[in-house]
């Protein structure tokens, strides 16, 4: 039986060189010195994370992708409007509502200026708030594009839409898609690993789900309380040594009944084993960030033993460092519809100076240049004002969800630092310059790993499913 | 209607279609023509056909082939190998020129194809395009080969060794009869069988093994737990879940849909039926509470309930996955492609899909606004029905005689052992204060009785309240103050709290009274309070906590004595104090949350005399505390009943104008349309009414030439591993061909035939010696058919998530097989339910042999589902699934090694085998082990890596523990073997 259907590797050849073997060795199956040779023949063959190239020569060999989930306010960070803060509580004209939809507004819709200053930074003088000092020193190592869109307004909808390129959940998320096209570089590790902070988005595991690809790409959770990774641990009062007695015998009877049945799933089960032991020393070392220096520790702001946005941004780095394909970071608690001066800069305290270090750090360390780091969430928010909350409570000026404009930032991995791509209207309702879809956001940074996501695909349901549906250009503008 | 037939050409192109290149010569120009049409029609036609030409290439006709395109002709008869369309489908994968452009590679069978075809002068059939793609057409009755020898007498064996033949393969030697035991046993009941059940087939095997696996069989077919075990499959399908997805990920209840499920498939309801119940089982003439129950597969489609959802495109995206899951359920298609636009390769048009649309367009909203003009106020109303269980009810009367019973007693305990309450009221130096106003701080509505009591009305009681009025202690001298707190007829279980039908407890956080002063205004110094006293007081929360001046959560409460007044009193500390005062300003603090506040209450002044007027506080008798805590108990008892209801879809009863949806948009919609199935497709016939129940009884008429073999090959699929399409959702264009057409014709007839019986059609394959071959895989099978498709071998397939732990627990000898009722949740790792948005759950592992029951029955939140099953490939059942993946991941090792279910199965697997075998020696104790996991008995190696485990183990651990470590490890090594989470 195949286990992993239409690998982008040659199974073909595998195969044959696995019947190689066979005739080759000219020896029994029986024999189980054989094993760990005949093991390791049919484990090329089926490993489904094995390194490979993709369809050209990539510029990113991997991913840090910080996603602020709630949604964050462009237009009180990246996008300024001084129309809008000049039209501040004006009825908003008819003309820029038609056939646009808003999840909680409606009736008399008034402006909302932004509260926000907003100062130009670097050569390539991109405005940014000054609620984000740490990012502002960075601005010229960071592509900002304006006009990206989405189709969903509403939170789970719109990341699962932005992960999957659907907007209902079942198919794989983007990491899943690299894991498959690339494998992982590192066999100590999974290819994609998820960090979070604040609780789970409100998509929950859908936006880092493998879908209906093998679940050895799905995106594993390192968690900051209890394992790191779920059944990492040992079970209490059995040492190491002793599980190692137990794997070790797992993996003997194993290579006996391989030499029995023939079934090369068995090979890969026993290499499954191996891995996961090292993975029990290489998680634990990797998560352990107080054996950074104490110049870096504070470049963060990350403190060893916390749960935090800081702490995960150092534990990205160490990952990418160590060969992994896909990190996401996720920070909860963006969702501003009402007092959002206040709560945006509550934020930006927590995620400005660790994501400013983190292009610091890769930089300094010549990771930057193969690992493309992009910030972002779901959709933007509204140029109306909200004054209430979720319930419907009165408070200070919010904003609801904006899925016609809103900003993302790129750096690294092949994009060009300094780059503004994209405006929208005198308000930030539309894109009037240079739209770009979440499939074309998609599709550029599977460029950029390699992959042409048009022919990344694979079959289910009769279809050749891909991350980008029918669409997706990709952005060379924005390239190095 | 055109009638459909099913030419005996084609199916004998499909089994030269497998033979080896070397027959290939033998084809006529006829046959090869049409076995190059439907390769360029699978791969090619999408893009260079009838609705694209990319690169003005065209290859669906002679002439279009001879014009070519952009780059010239693609063949060149002349120079096969120099023909363009060669050089191209055998570029590899990836490359940027291959063809075709996007999937699969063409394999080397379809490319040798080609080449011959233009080799030989590209010959064509246009008989070939007119010919109905194989699965629109019905099935036909094979003729059986009959074989030389009279081995195969069963037509399923008869068909593949016909087809082995051909190959030249030959099939391979029976299975050991206990590791064959073990096959059936998992592949009936999803369970191990214990070694006293696989050493009794082994001895009857011996004699007669196909009377024994038939006796077996059938004894198997009858086992509750079949139904378990065949529900999983279905319910992936069936996108069954205890949540509602999306950011709002509530539980909601459905499981009687599950318990369905798993009664249908136990009772063998035929597969019609199935199908009519539970896409339409409302609809029927009057409908059964159980045909209700089962229309809960409709409902089983996701929906967002996240604020700020818009309904209406909820309710949309819920009938286009009613639709979507049809179309893979039933008719093995993707209609999926047609929401937007017709299909590109099937023959379903966009019209078609909405019109199945229509059909599943007349459900009652699932979720909708409170308030229409507050988006946020969005709310999960979908159709329950209360479930009128004879079982539950039967316990309910006799709960509630119990208790009416316990009451009785405890009544007449209390009137002969104590003055009645009211006593303390007509005590002279008490009198009754009404308010000259009050309010409640949440707004709630109140009502000013007669006896000066004040009833709190509201349907919404408010999480936390404070109550505040004005009493008027001018009549005469104050001491104290009463509160009362009264029960009511209108309040949640009589009250005397207002949040809680079941426990109507209230907490009072705080007592204050204030002085008003001249003007009329409360002054900010509260009068101190002293000497609290009631009738009865929670632990923990006495009366004085009412008067303690802390800003917490505590004060006065009465659990469990809900359902009755109570009462406390307060002293002022100074009653200088009140010198000059006339008006007092009272505030009852109900800062709790849980919505724990007074429903009724009164307040009276205490005269004078405050410790005579005030009994001290009661304490119970012995006799009567014993009396409460009964009745207290079985209360609690029967309010942990759950309450047994479940969704179920229910029709508007005003229709709703069913249209198109230009671009599959909610917001776009197009003509009008009315209820109809897809043309390509048999005849519809409605009988007046156009609704589920006339679809559902399309879908299973007898000239559906999809279903019986789509159900047939899911069926044959959960046994071997892949199906005989081997793509079960999609018997399309672009879906694989049947391995074995003539035999997956010959199930589907015989499964109509046999009155549409699942039991029925297992038994049948089970029975087969196809089924009972050995499935060990030699390297010339590995070579020559690394998939098994010709079945020369039994099948080896790793059990599902499900599966795995129910084979843990049972091998561990902890498995409870107590069936039925709501989900129960296994020990999972803390933390994995904390998410945004949505009701938080506090994660509580179900108590006694609840959690050690089957994986059927576990709890599906679909944003965050049970990790162990999502790390064996189970799926969060956001979307209907016919096939599940099966890897091979480190996490499997991990959850297999450390999860603390599986360590606890460890360990009560060590003890089992030390109770089982107690005076065994250590080799047959651990070859005891070993069967008890795998069936087999363990060869000399095998036995050598375990007695070696065990030694070492045993000698490096502590000495006080050192043997039973050493069984753990045991245990636990061989909870982990890949043959003992695989069925051999």
């Amino acid at each position: 039986m195949t286990l992993i259907p239409n690998l982008p590797i040659d199974t073909e050849k595998a195969i044959r060189d696995r019947r190689l073997f066979f005739r080759r060795s000219g020896l029994s199956l029986g024999s189980v010195a054989l094993g760990s040779l005949l093991q390791q023949s049919m484990e090329a063959a089926n490993n489904p994370l094995s390194a490979r190239s993709g369809h050209f020569p990539a510029r990113a060999k991997s991913v840090i992708y910080l996603h602020m989930i709630g949604a964050p306010s462009q237009l009180d960070l990246f996008d300024p409007k001084p129309d809008l803060v000049k039209h501040h509580n004006e009825v908003c004209p008819e003309s820029f509502l038609e056939g646009r939809r808003f999840a909680f507004i409606g009736g008399e819709l008034r402006l909302a200026g932004s509260q926000s200053t907003f100062a130009k930074h670097g050569q390539s003088g991109h405005s940014i708030s000054s609620k984000l000092p740490f990012l502002s020193k960075v601005a010229d190592d960071l592509c900002f594009v304006h006009s990206l869109h989405t189709e969903e307004i509403n939170h789970a909808p719109a990341q699962i839409f932005l992960h999957t390129g659907f907007g209902r959940g079942g198919r794989p998320s983007f990491g899943s898609w690299v894991s498959y096209g690339l494998g992982s570089e590192n066999q100590d590790l999974p290819a994609y690993v998820v960090l979070q902070s604040g609780p789970a988005s409100g998509a929950g595991s859908s936006t880092y789900s493998s879908g209906f690809l093998p679940s050895v790409h799905q995106g594993i959770p390192f968690r900051s309380e209890g394992d790191s990774v779920l059944y990492l641990s040992n079970p209490k009062d059995h040492p190491a040594e002793s599980r190692r007695r137990v794997l070790d015998a797992v993996g003997s009877l194993n290579q006996v009944h391989l030499a029995d049945v023939g079934d090369p799933e068995i090979a890969t089960r026993i290499n499954q084993y191996e891995m996961a032991y090292r993975m029990q020393s290489s998680v634990p070392e990797l998560m352990k960030i107080d054996d950074e220096t104490t110049d870096t520790l504070e470049l963060y702001g990350a403190k060893p033993g916390k749960a935090s946005f800081a702490n995960n941004c150092l534990l990205a780095r160490r990952l990418v460092e160590r060969g992994v394909r896909i990190v996401e970071l996720y920070d909860s608690d963006w969702d501003h519809h009402g007092n959002i001066d206040k709560r945006l800069s509550a934020k930006c305290l927590d995620v400005d100076q660790a994501a400013a270090a983190l292009i610091t750090d890769l930089k300094q360390r010549g990771l930057l240049d193969d690992t493309l780091v992009i910030w972002g969430s779901e959709f933007g928010r509204t140029p109306l004002a909200q004054g209430s909350d979720g319930t419907g409570k009165k408070t200070e000026i919010g904003r609801d969800h904006h899925k016609d404009a809103f900003t993302v930032w790129l750096a690294g991995g092949g994009i060009q630092g300094g780059v503004s791509y994209g405006s929208t209207d005198e308000f930030g309702f539309s894109v009037t310059e240079n739209p770009v879809h979440v499939h074309d956001l998609n599709a550029t940074v599977l460029h950029l790993l390699g992959l042409d996501h048009e022919r990344l695909t694979f079959k289910y349901q009769g279809r050749e499913f891909r991350l980008t549906d029918v669409s997706g250009h990709v952005m060379t503008d924005w390239f190095a | 209607m055109q009638k459909l037939t099913f030419p005996i050409a084609c199916l004998a192109s499909f089994i030269v279609a497998f033979t080896t290149p070397c027959r290939a010569a033998e084809r006529s120009p006829e046959i090869l023509a049409k076995e190059v049409y439907t390769i360029l029609n699978r791969a090619c036609f999408e893009c260079h056909g009838p609705t694209r030409q990319d690169g003005s290439l065209r290859l669906d006709s002679r002439e279009a082939i001879a014009a070519g395109g952009d780059s010239g002709s693609p063949i060149d008869s002349d120079e096969p190998q120099n023909s363009d369309l060669l050089r191209r489908i055998r570029l590899s994968k990836g490359d940027e020129e291959v063809m075709p452009k996007r999937g699969d590679v063409l394999g080397k069978r379809e490319v040798n194809l080609i080449r011959e075809w233009i080799a030989r002068g590209a010959p064509w059939s246009d008989n070939a395009a007119k010919e109905t793609h194989w699965s629109y057409t019905s099935p036909k009755k094979p003729l059986i080969p009959s074989l030389d020898h009279n081995a195969a007498r069963h037509p399923i064996d008869a068909m593949v060794q016909a087809r082995l033949e051909q190959e030249g393969l030959k099939p391979s030697k029976v299975a050991d009869s206990r590791v064959l035991a073990r096959r059936l046993f998992l592949d009936i009941t999803g369970l191990p069988p214990n070694p006293s059940e696989v050493e009794s087939f082994a001895s009857e095997a011996a004699i007669d093994m196909q009377t024994t696996v038939e006796s077996w069989v059938d004894r198997l077919l009858n086992s509750p737990q079949y139904g378990e075990k065949w529900a999983r499959p279905w319910l992936d399908a069936a996108r069954y879940a205890d949540s509602h997805g999306f950011q709002r990920d509530d539980l909601h209840e459905i499981w009687a849909y599950r318990d369905w499920v798993i009664q249908a498939l136990n009772a063998d309801m035929p597969f019609d039926q199935f199908t009519i119940e539970q896409l339409a089982g409302d609809l029927l003439p009057n409908p059964t509470e159980s045909q209700i129950i089962a229309t809960g597969f409709n409902r089983c489609a996701p929906c967002n309930v996240e604020a700020g959802t818009d309904p209406e495109e909820n309710r949309f995206n819920q009938v286009v996955d009613r639709v979507n899951t049809l179309g893979y359920v039933w008719l093995g298609s993707t209609l999926e492609c047609a929401q937007c636009h017709n299909h590109k390769y099937d023959p379903f048009t966009q019209k078609d899909y909405y019109g199945l649309f229509a059909f599943f367009n007349q459900s009652e909203l699932e979720a909708d606004r409170a308030n229409p003009k507050v988006p946020g106020s969005i709310k999960f109303i979908g159709p329950y029905m209360e479930l009128d269980r004879q079982e539950g009810q039967r316990e309910n009367v006799e709960f509630d005689a119990k208790i009416a019973k316990a009451k009785t007693k405890l009544d007449v305990a209390i009137k002969k052992e104590k003055p009645s309450k009211s006593e303390v009221q007509s005590s002279s130096s008490v009198r009754i204060l009404k308010p000259l106003d009050f309010e409640s701080k949440s707004g709630s509505n109140y009502e000013l009785l007669d006896d000066g009591s004040i009833l709190l009305r509201d349907d919404n009681t408010p999480d936390i309240d404070t109550y505040s009025m004005t009493i008027d202690i001018s009549a005469g001298p104050v001491v104290g103050l009463l509160l009362e707190a009264m029960t009511d007829p209108s309040l949640p279980g009589t009250g005397p709290g207002r949040g809680d039908s079941a426990r109507p407890n209230f907490v009072l956080t705080a007592f204050e009274v204030r002085a008003v002063d001249s003007s009329g205004k409360a002054i900010e110094k509260s009068i101190p309070l002293t000497d609290a006293k009631s009738d009865f007081s929670q632990d923990g929360f006495d009366a004085s906590k009412a008067i303690d001046n802390q800003k917490d959560r505590y004060g006065w409460a009465i659990s469990p004595k809900f359902k009755e007044p109570h009462w406390a009193a307060f002293h002022f500390a100074n009653p200088t104090d009140l010198e000059g005062t006339t008006q007092l300003n009272i505030q009852l603090i109900q800062n709790h949350g849980g919505a724990r506040s007074i429903g009724r209450f009164r307040l009276s002044a205490i005269a004078e005399n405050y410790s005579e007027a005030i009994p001290n506080s009661p304490t119970d008798s012995p006799q009567i505390a014993a009396l409460r805590k009964s009745l207290a108990t079985l209360e609690s008892q029967r309010d942990k009943k759950p309450m047994l209801k479940t969704l179920v879809m229910r029709d508007i009863e005003q229709p709703r104008m069913s249209t198109m949806y230009s671009r599959g948009d909610f917001r776009s919609p197009g003509d009008s349309i009315a209820p109809h199935t897809p043309a390509v497709l048999h005849r519809y016939e409605s009988s007046g009414s156009n609704n589920r129940l006339t679809l559902a009884k399309w879908l299973v008429s007898s000239e559906n030439p999809l279903v019986s073999r789509v159900v047939v090959n899911r069926l044959w699929l959960e046994v071997f591993g892949a199906g005989l399409v081997a793509t079960p959702e999609d018997f399309g264009l672009k879906g694989d061909l049947p391995t074995h057409p003539d035999l997956l014709d010959w199930l589907a007839i015989e499964f109509v035939e046999n009155g549409w019986s699942q039991k029925q059609l297992l038994r049948t394959i089970l029975v087969s010696q196809t089924y009972r071959q050995s499935s060990k895989i030699t390297p010339e099978l590995l070579d020559r058919d690394p998939n098994n498709a010709l079945l020369a071998r039994g099948p080896r397939v790793r059990l599902s998530a499900e599966s795995i732990r129910d084979n843990a627990l049972a091998i561990s000898g902890t498995l409870s097989l107590k069936q039925f009722g709501p989900p129960i949740r296994p020990p999972q790792p803390d933390g994995l339910w904390k998410k945004v948005g949505g009701e938080q759950y506090d994660y509580q592992v179900s108590p006694g042999e609840d959690q050690f029951r089957r994986g059927v029955y576990v709890v599906l939140k679909r944003m965050s589902p049970y990790p162990s099953f999502i790390n064996f490939d189970a799926t969060a059942r956001l979307a209907c699934r016919v096939n599940r993946g099966r890897s091979n991941t480190p996490l499997q090792a991990l959850t297999l090694l450390n999860d603390p279910v599986y360590v606890a199965a460890a360990q009560s697997f060590s003890k089992r085998i030390l109770e089982e075998v107690k005076t065994a020696n250590l080799d047959e104790q651990l070859a005891y082990a070993f069967q008890l996991a795998v069936a087999r008995i363990p060869n000399v190696a095998e036995c050598d890596a375990l007695r070696k485990l065990f030694e070492f183990e045993k000698a490096a651990r502590d000495s006080s523990t050192s043997q039973s470590d050493a069984w753990f490890a045991v245990a636990s090594a061989i909870l982990n073997l890949d043959e003992t989470i695989t069925k051999e």
